[in-house]
């Protein structure tokens, strides 16, 4: 990497842009930079192709160093390292799939071959935000990118899956928000009071399977 | 063992129980929570022996009251303007040891917005990942995520043992943290060259007032509206003090319970060590912008820190 693209977010975080938006590149690049504790730094935060650097309290011992450090690492795609598959059932009924209307004409195909095309992708979590546990899932075919609403709903319920662009991502708990839900899954993806906060973790691999709203109604808590 | 101590009168416009900040999930979509006002926190506990981040009262309140249930020492800070301890007047800056069934009336109602209210031994409170500062959006930490309300007792551990009468200095600069107006340092934001100059010559030159639309997940500004070509772009990261303009052009400035991502313009970030002077402004006050290098920043904020640090230093050579 030869010339890297970075800028204050403040007096104690700095931002480091336009790097490959492949999570497991990303989450290498952390993993050396932890290599290197006198650099300063306390956390690190993903979003999309950049990555945040936070201070420890008294600070980064110097921004050229990190940059070098940023500079000089190697990126090799170790197999053996990537997480498992994790499965996510969700249930496509159309009382669950609030915008599959929206969806249908926008991509102007049925409801029935959305669902086969958002079953057959791969998923992986490139990162979280929003609010606690939210996963955002790259992988979405293009043929189903559709725009967010126009205007954000007040309540969308806890575990709709949703679409927004080329992302796909999980409402952990109950919010306002202005993704297109396609259907919900039973599965809880955040709970802070268990040892496992939460089933999935940045970089993992996601399919979905699809469950009918008999087995949704009777899904036991995870 | 923990003790049932007080028990909420009145709570005000919004109550919580708030500790240090939630710092290992923010890459899980957590958000820090925490004090808004770290000085006057720091302030309130040192005044009744414990450590700076132990858990605490937070009140947005123009008054606020409660009853003791067991002996306990109080230490009040921030916005308060009077306290009364069954109807007579007491000292503001020091340590109140408080008898079963007094009654304690805390008035703000000549200067900033926030009070703290912390007891010997903090309040015992379950940590939620890692901290117990109330996150009442996702309900984490505190009394069950929850904001405090009439009636709610709060527990502590403190022995009945009372402790030493504890005075903050005078000469200390605790005052000067709640002005009408005020200005604070910015650091440039990632995306302040997507504004245009005479926008950014608007941002740094006008008096912006703080409007009646705040929280503690931010404070919403009015003054001249900041325009620029993009409005949104793909979610970044965001923490409290980035101060971002929306489509609307009326900035927001993200406070203690801020969202780890967002997609609206960074223009840029409020130095933490003005931090509490901003989030004790009251709505109507007028804040300023001044662009500061980040290394003045931290310089600043060690300067700040310094006699805090000074005056807990004090009292654990003892």
């Amino acid at each position: 990497m030869a010339y890297i693209k970075w800028q204050y977010l403040g007096e104690n975080a700095i931002e480091i842009s336009d790097i490959s938006s492949d999570i497991q590149f990303q989450l290498g690049l952390r993993d050396y930079l932890k290599e290197f504790p006198e650099l300063g730094i306390a956390s690190f935060m993903f979003t999309n192709e950049n990555l945040t650097l936070f201070s420890e309290k008294n600070g980064f011992m110097s921004i050229q160093h990190i940059i070098d450090r940023v500079a000089s690492y190697q990126y090799e795609v170790d197999v053996t390292s990537s997480l498992p598959l994790s499965i996510i059932p969700v249930c496509y009924d159309k009382a669950f799939a609030l915008d599959y209307r929206t969806l249908e004409r926008f991509c102007k195909l049925d409801f029935e071959e959305i669902i086969t095309l958002h079953l057959n992708a791969e998923y992986k979590v490139v990162m979280f935000g929003f609010m606690p546990g939210f996963p955002y899932l790259h992988g979405l075919p293009l043929s189903l990118a559709v725009p967010r609403l126009k205007s954000p709903r007040k309540i969308i319920p806890k575990g709709s899956v949703s679409i927004a662009n080329e992302m796909c991502g999980i409402y952990p708990n109950q919010s306002p928000g202005g993704w297109n839900i396609i259907g919900r899954s039973p599965l809880t993806l955040f709970d802070p009071l268990k040892d496992n906060v939460m089933p999935l973790k940045l970089g993992q691999r996601v399919k979905f399977q699809q469950i009918s709203k008999k087995d949704f109604d009777g899904f036991a808590p995870n | 063992m923990d003790l049932p101590l007080i028990k909420i009168i009145n709570s005000g416009i919004l109550s919580t129980i708030q500790a240090a900040r939630r710092l290992d999930f923010q890459d899980y979509g957590v958000p820090r929570a925490g004090f808004q006002d770290k000085i006057s926190a720091q302030l309130a506990n040192w005044l009744v022996g414990n450590k700076k981040f132990d858990s605490l009262i937070e009140s947005y309140a123009n008054y606020f009251e409660f009853e003791v249930i067991n002996d306990c020492s109080v230490g009040v800070q921030g916005a308060c303007s009077e306290i009364r301890i069954n109807d007579r007047l007491v000292p503001l800056d020091e340590t109140h040891h408080l008898r079963t069934q007094d009654r304690i009336q805390i008035f703000n109602n000549t200067h900033g917005s926030i009070i703290y209210i912390a007891v010997a031994g903090g309040f015992s409170v379950t940590q939620v990942l890692g901290s117990s500062a109330t996150d009442i959006a996702n309900n984490l930490g505190g009394l069950n995520g929850m904001p405090l309300v009439q009636n709610h007792i709060l527990q502590g551990s403190q022995s009945i043992k009372e402790m030493e009468t504890r005075r903050i200095p005078k000469g200390l600069p605790c005052r000067a943290y709640f002005p009408k107006n005020t200005t604070v340092h910015v650091i440039s934001g990632p995306e302040a060259s997507l504004f245009t100059v005479s926008s950014l010559e608007a941002f740094y030159s006008c008096a912006f007032v703080i409007s009646a639309d705040i929280s503690r997940v931010g404070y919403r500004l009015t003054g001249p509206l900041i325009h620029t070509g993009t409005h949104n772009i793909p979610s970044k990261t965001t923490f409290p003090g980035i101060i971002q303009i929306p489509p609307s052009g009326d900035p927001i400035i993200l406070m203690a319970d801020g969202p780890v991502t967002g997609g609206y313009l960074r223009i840029g970030v409020v130095a933490e060590v003005d931090q509490p002077i901003l989030a004790q402004l009251r709505p109507g006050g007028r804040v300023r912008f001044l662009n500061c290098l980040p290394e003045k920043a931290r310089l600043r904020a060690t300067n700040q820190c310094r006699w805090i640090e000074e005056l807990y230093h004090k009292k654990t050579d003892n």
